[in-house]
């Protein structure tokens, strides 16, 4: 120590995480931040992933609507407390709405998921009984999503919608409305200009505070404005996580949204920006866009989903993270036919931390049967059987014992059937130098490959599975594995993409790469791909 | 355009802290350690040291501490001039936030841990005034914390988040590095635990062991 001084030691930097190459790593604007590059943990309640996004056409409507964690939450494993969605509502209004949970107030994601369904459900309730006048309409629903938040008992969330009718009217435009409740912002989007929709002061500059649902006052913070729009142009609805680096004094962030989102940017890419990195930007990020834009579609164009059937599904969902030595990537994504038809994604992945272990699983249909959902009371029947059973209970064949209990949960559902679900149960640990321990339970026409060295093998012609359950009458084949991977080998679970693409890539994929070679790789059916490989 | 968190630690220093002087250093670069692994309160918070005995003198700017490898270190001087710290403190916040919006980013309300072991022996009452006033926007949060023979009310009336004063149960250099660990924790927290209200922001322990929280009832 020079006389008079303290010299500090910086730590050393942590290795770089995720999506690091073009063209998947986030954009920066502004300094570097370097908490968007730290490594993730995972979503601390699997009903809460990461990044979800929904997509689709209503008429002339083009809409996207993304929520992802911030790298706060991210960094320490909190949830993700925004929420998007995008539907369709009496097949004549496209809606879309974007909630952000107070920080302040526990499980505000509770608030913020639940706001926005219902929300947009209790709008295509009213417009389907024929209410004409869409404030007297909006402003209804927001009274109606207010008192249930009351029910909470709690949680309260901002709240901001918008409304574009799918075709335009004799005046060539569209009618539309936005409405607000809190700091979620509304832009205008037109000729390479954003527009705020409402005025963005705050009455203490140096504070954080925001209007937010419940509120018993709502008629005097509720804020609804008619905004018709031309073809052309679009309303981008946005939390505070963007919009105060659009409310920032610099022109740049502005600059980089008006110049991305003219027109509707394709899926990988939207969510790229809405993850845009700027020092001390670390809030949940999320974005609904609505975009006027006639003209003719290709014709595997994704319909919006359409709200008087609700499911907490979103079109693609993305979840990933860093557990003890584990690395692991899971996606899921709507397949061609259901969203030409509007229809729900159904293929599943759930991520979650069990005694130290890292659970997975991964579930998709596999029959025509298109009106009845196998697949959600499976996946619930596993996590189930997980949290009564968890994988360090000292049974000798954890995995058989785990999969005959799911089996007798999942078969006291009525009609549910198991040979209509590919499905894939994975339990793992990581061991010294890099390598990974797991379990791994297979039924149906799932894909499981060890992967390393730009090849790729299927489990079962490698090794033969330790166990086979279900071989009676009846009953669905299951098979086990128990096994290792080496610190240069990975696995890889699929349904609707080639192993391929995933085993080929330079380098293990970050979230977003994953996500984008589904993109690369449209399915009719939904597709599904879970990564995971030892630190080295 | 970064959204930034100011902390500053205003210190006495003055004869009386000579036995103490090294916990307090070493204080300084744990959080210094603690903030630099921490990448979300690395971007976020900004840190600024302000040392007074007779006079006041920045001892650290308001820096970014993940890019700080040496600081001048706090070293024992003469008498306990609170209002030359209450007034440099004002006017390094007023400097430092417009530079701050200068270069475009958003501030959140500074915060400042204020420490001394001794009864003032100047005017000060002016100068509290005017880092309080509630017409002046960047008013900080003022985290108070006393020990040796400062006066308990003194220290309550100058806190206006919270105010601690040393219960004599740890040595006065342990209680010192209590002191330097809760506003390490102060800083992590409130640089992860930025709401949506605005009524939280600051987040300081209840409970720092060798010291009890003087609630502002007891003035």
């Amino acid at each position: 120590m020079t006389e008079g001084k303290l010299d500090l030691v910086p730590p050393p930097a942590p290795p770089a995480w995720g999506d690091r190459a073009e063209p998947w790593v986030p954009d920066t604007v502004g300094r570097r931040a370097k908490a968007a590059e730290a490594a993730w943990k995972l979503d601390p309640d699997p009903d809460f992933p990461d990044t979800v996004l929904d997509r689709g056409r209503l008429g002339d409507i083009e809409v996207l609507a993304c929520a992802a964690r911030g790298s706060k939450h991210r960094f320490e494993g909190t949830a993700r407390q925004d929420a998007a969605i995008a539907r369709a509502a009496a097949g004549s209004w496209a809606l879309a709405a974007v909630a952000d949970g107070v920080g302040s107030v526990p499980d505000s994601q509770q608030a913020s998921t639940a706001a926005v369904q219902w929300l947009l459900i209790e709008l295509t309730r009213r417009l389907e009984t024929g209410e004409a006048e869409p404030h007297k309409m909006v402003r209804a629903a927001f009274g109606e999503v207010n008192r249930r938040l009351v029910n909470l008992g709690g949680p309260k969330t901002t709240l901001t919608a918008a409304g574009v009718e799918a075709l335009p009217g004799p005046d060539g435009r569209y009618r539309s409305w936005v409405a607000a409740v809190g700091d979620s912002p509304v832009y205008f989007l037109r000729d390479g200009r954003l527009v705020a929709v409402f005025d963005l002061e705050r009455e203490d500059e140096f504070g954080t505070a925001t209007d937010a649902m419940p509120d018993r006052d709502l008629r005097n913070r509720l804020r609804l404005r008619s905004a018709p729009i031309r073809p052309g142009d679009a309303l981008a609805l946005v939390s505070d996580g963007i919009g105060d680096l659009l409310g920032a004094r610099s022109e740049e962030p502005k600059a980089y949204f008006a110049e991305r989102w003219g027109a509707a940017p394709n899926p990988v890419d939207f969510m790229r920006h809405v993850q845009i990195r700027s020092r001390g930007f670390d809030d949940d990020r999320s974005a609904a866009v609505l975009w006027a834009a006639p003209g003719p579609t290709g014709q595997d164009a994704p319909a919006l989903r359409d709200a008087a059937r609700p499911s907490a599904a979103h079109d693609v969902e993305i979840r990933a993270g860093r557990l003890r030595g584990l690395e692991v990537r899971a996606v899921s994504s709507r397949g061609l036919e259901a969203a030409r038809e509007g229809r729900r994604r159904r293929a599943r992945t759930v991520l979650f931390e069990r005694a130290g272990r890292l659970v997975a699983i991964t579930a998709a249909p596999t029959g025509v049967d298109a009106t009845a959902d196998h697949v959600g009371p499976w996946v619930a029947a596993v996590r189930e059987a997980v949290e009564g059973f968890p994988p360090d209970h000292p049974s000798s064949e954890w995995m058989p014992n785990l999969w005959s209990l799911a089996v007798r949960a999942f078969d006291a559902t009525p009609g549910a059937r198991l040979d209509e679900v590919a499905t894939a149960v994975l339990c793992a640990e990581p061991s010294p130098g890099g390598a990974v321990d797991y379990e791994l339970a297979l039924a149906g026409p799932v894909s499981a490959a060890i992967f390393g060295a730009g090849i790729h093998q299927e489990l079962g012609t490698i090794r033969a599975p330790e166990h086979r359950w279900g071989t009676g009458p009846g009953e669905v084949p299951c098979r086990v594995h128990v096994d290792r991977l080496t610190p240069d080998q990975g696995l890889l679970l699929t349904v609707g993409v080639d192993p391929a693409r995933f085993a080929r890539l330079p380098e293990r994929p970050g979230p977003l790469e994953a996500y984008g070679v589904l993109e690369g790789e449209r399915a009719e059916e939904d597709q599904l791909a879970l990564v995971l490989w030892g630190e080295r | 355009m970064e959204q930034v968190l100011p902390f500053y630690v205003v210190c006495d220093e003055s004869y009386s802290m000579a036995n103490v002087i090294d916990d307090l250093n070493n204080g300084l670069r744990e959080l210094h350690a603690a903030v630099g692994s921490d990448p979300v309160v690395a971007d976020k918070t900004r840190f600024g040291v302000i040392g007074f005995s007779d006079d006041a003198e920045v001892l650290l700017e308001l820096s970014d501490l993940s890019e700080v490898t040496q600081m001048a270190g706090l070293a024992v001087k003469g008498g306990t001039n609170f209002g030359a710290a209450f007034k440099l403190l004002r006017d390094t916040i007023d400097a430092d936030v417009a530079q701050l919006k200068n270069d475009g980013c958003r501030v959140y309300r500074p915060a400042a841990f204020f420490l001394s072991d001794g009864q003032p022996n100047y005017e000060w009452k002016d100068d509290y005034d005017r880092l309080t006033d509630p017409a002046w926007k960047p008013r900080p949060n003022i985290v108070a914390f006393g020990f040796g023979s400062v006066d308990e009310a003194t220290i309550a009336s100058i806190g206006t988040f919270k105010s601690f004063i040393a219960n004599g149960t740890l040595s006065p250099g342990k209680a010192l590095h209590e002191f330097a660990s809760a506003l390490t924790k102060s800083i992590v927290q409130s640089g992860t635990n930025m709401t949506d209200d605005g009524k939280v922001e600051l987040q300081v322990p209840n409970e720092v062991p060798g010291f009890t929280r003087l609630e502002a009832d007891e003035l």
